[in-house]
């Protein structure tokens, strides 16, 4: 079984000035998209929790029957938190994980000690971590132009099964380092949305071992949007159109072969349906745009023609489309349409 | 010494197909010579079939370039190639759909038909005096057995290497590299990859083809593309730049990238 912690808060320079509801809305989004862990630094989960308020906290409830909108209680069992020095876990009796980088030789039980290896000859330095009762790797962003099958097997062979795995994406291969790491038996991943912080994207990472190991079938992915805006108003950084799974514009369609293929059968050109991650797929037409695309982009607006109209409408879509240098809008087209007939 | 292999720059056509972009036969000749000026191998310069504005930038380009290679692309149809034709480019690439999928849903056709159509294009082409390469589309959701079928015949017409698409950005590294590898070790014949970045793997899939012997990559500046987008330039080789010589400069490709970003300035924001 894979099991994932989400770092992304780890990652939020101002998340001191975020509100409580409003980091509690983000944990129980993650939950439901299938993340087990979710990690902050202890100040902010202090904050969060506010010990003054702890017996007036509502009941607290099991992940993954957590509801995004109404329930305030979450289970303190899912949360790791990030500490600078060991005597900061005898604040949080309830806390079960936390994460240290500086807390080298503590042996407790609930301790990750976060080991960051840029380069394949460090790994050797894992060879005395065994004594620790859990170990993060951290880093290894080029690991995949190597033997990393091999590299992989030493690690295994120093720190057990149960060592936690965070590959960065400094090299842009971070999803894939975590995805090929899974398939050679590694369980315990660490990422972050979106890959802020260098992390491989929770989200990715997600749809990736879905897709390819079936991994969480039964979580809900339609909250993807609402982690995005989210995490877009936390951090002031906006995605990309095109980012991976996140994107507004990932399921929009021009080509006229794709257009006409996803007509037949979405899974002709896509590679998940969109409504599994909350969003729509939209025709837009231009210069890549075919007779069929026409066709349908007439028949969603309603609007009556006759098939020997198509090719002239076509030619006039594309030319327009070029002039301007972009898709048009479904205003353009209507006009367009007019000025044919 | 790194090994050597090669970047195909699909910028005007897989990129291109991004939409919202739609690039003026001037935009597309100033791009393609951005690109000769960067290195690429192979310029893949446009889809003649779509019509007149799109030949005349792809015979523009032929004229203008130095000595760059430069390919059309086409659908496995004998209208599309004669389109190229006209075009006189220096590779006729033509697509070939290979899942199950694309052949009895898309075209609604079989295996047979695919194997008889794919021979009659490349003969066509091939009768034209044109240097060929083939495209395998969908090639990760495609039955490997057939795609060697395939390979082997297009061996024997001829035709130079074949592309090995994930069309729909769904492989992952390992298989990117044993599907690679098959290919190459059962026919001989070489393989280009082509990826996609659905799942944020296309520069790792690409980099795992090279691994499994592939001789060309396909990139995209910035990564435009369908959905998330193709296998982008300067990333890919960040992460290359470790093992290959590609023939491009990193930091030749950054510049390039941004010169294109402000040519598209709204398009792709």
């Amino acid at each position: 079984m894979i099991r994932l912690t989400d770092t992304t808060l780890t990652h939020m320079p101002s998340a001191e000035k975020y509100d409580r509801a409003k980091i509690f809305r983000f944990c129980r989004l993650l939950y439901l998209v299938g993340v087990d862990y979710i990690e902050m630094p202890s100040m902010m989960y202090a904050r969060i929790i506010n010990t003054d308020c702890r017996p007036e906290e509502p009941e607290l409830i099991s992940p993954h029957k957590a509801d995004a909108e109404n329930n305030d209680g979450i289970d303190a069992g899912s949360f790791v938190l990030h500490i600078e020095l060991d005597e900061q876990m005898q604040s949080f009796p309830e806390i079960s994980k936390f994460v240290c980088r500086s807390c080298e030789d503590v042996t407790d039980a609930r301790l990750i000690n976060e080991r960051q290896i840029n380069d394949i000859r460090e790994i050797n330095r894992l060879r005395g971590t065994s004594r620790l009762s859990r170990v993060r790797v951290k880093g290894m962003d080029d690991i995949l132009l190597k033997d990393y099958v091999q590299v992989f097997s030493q690690m295994q062979s120093y720190l057990g099964k149960e060592y936690e795995f965070c590959p960065q994406d400094s090299f842009g291969m971070a999803t894939a380092t975590a995805v090929e790491w899974a398939n050679l038996g590694g369980t315990r991943l660490v990422t972050s949305f979106g890959g802020i912080g260098n992390c491989a994207p929770t989200e990715e990472v997600l749809m990736a071992l879905r897709i390819n190991k079936r991994h969480h079938l039964n979580h809900d992915m339609t909250v993807m949007p609402q982690l995005k805006l989210l995490v877009e108003e936390m951090t002031g950084v906006m995605f990309s159109p095109q980012k991976p799974i996140l994107g507004s514009k990932i399921f929009r369609v021009e080509a006229g072969i794709h257009a006409d293929g996803i007509e037949k059968d979405p899974y002709t050109y896509e590679p998940y349906e969109p409504g599994s991650v909350g969003t729509t797929r939209a025709l837009v037409v231009g210069k890549h745009s075919g007779t069929k695309a026409i066709e349908i982009k007439l028949s969603q607006l309603q609007i009556p023609y006759f098939h020997d109209e198509l090719l002239s409408l076509l030619r006039n879509v594309q030319a327009e489309s070029m002039r301007i240098g972009r898709s048009l809008t479904d205003e353009e087209f209507i006009m367009i349409v007019r000025n044919t007939k | 010494m790194k090994e050597k292999r090669f970047i195909v720059d699909t910028t005007l056509r897989d990129g291109e197909q991004s939409p919202g972009l739609a690039f003026s036969v001037e935009q597309k000749v100033r791009i393609a010579m951005m690109l000769e000026d960067l290195g690429v191998y192979q310029i893949e310069a446009g889809i003649p079939a779509l019509g007149a504005a799109e030949k005349e930038a792809i015979i523009e380009i032929m004229h203008t370039k130095k000595h760059v290679t430069v390919s059309a692309w086409n659908r496995m149809s004998v209208s599309d190639i004669n389109h190229s034709v006209e075009c006189r480019p220096d590779i006729i690439h033509i697509s070939m759909p290979v899942s199950y999928v694309q052949i009895y849903t898309k075209l609604r056709k079989n295996k047979k038909w695919l194997l008889k159509m794919a021979v009659e294009c490349v003969a066509l082409a091939r009768e034209r005096g044109c240097r060929v390469t083939a495209g395998f589309e969908d090639a990760s959701r495609a039955d490997i057995g057939f795609l060697l079928t395939l390979t082997e015949q297009l061996v024997r017409l001829g035709v130079e290497y074949v592309r090995y698409a994930d069309t729909v950005g769904v492989l992952y590294p390992s298989r990117a590299q044993e599907n690679v590898r098959t290919i190459i070790s059962s026919t001989g014949m070489p393989v280009e990859f082509h990826a996609h970045n659905d799942l944020g793997m296309a520069s790792a899939n690409s980099i795992m083809a090279l691994r499994g012997g592939a001789k060309y990559v396909d990139c995209t500046l910035l990564g435009i593309g369908e959905r998330a987008g193709n296998c982008g330039l300067g990333r890919f080789l960040l992460a290359a730049d470790g093992l290959y010589d590609m023939g491009v400069s990193k930091k030749k490709a950054t510049v390039v990238e941004e010169q294109l970003r402000s040519l598209l300035t709204g398009s792709i924001s």
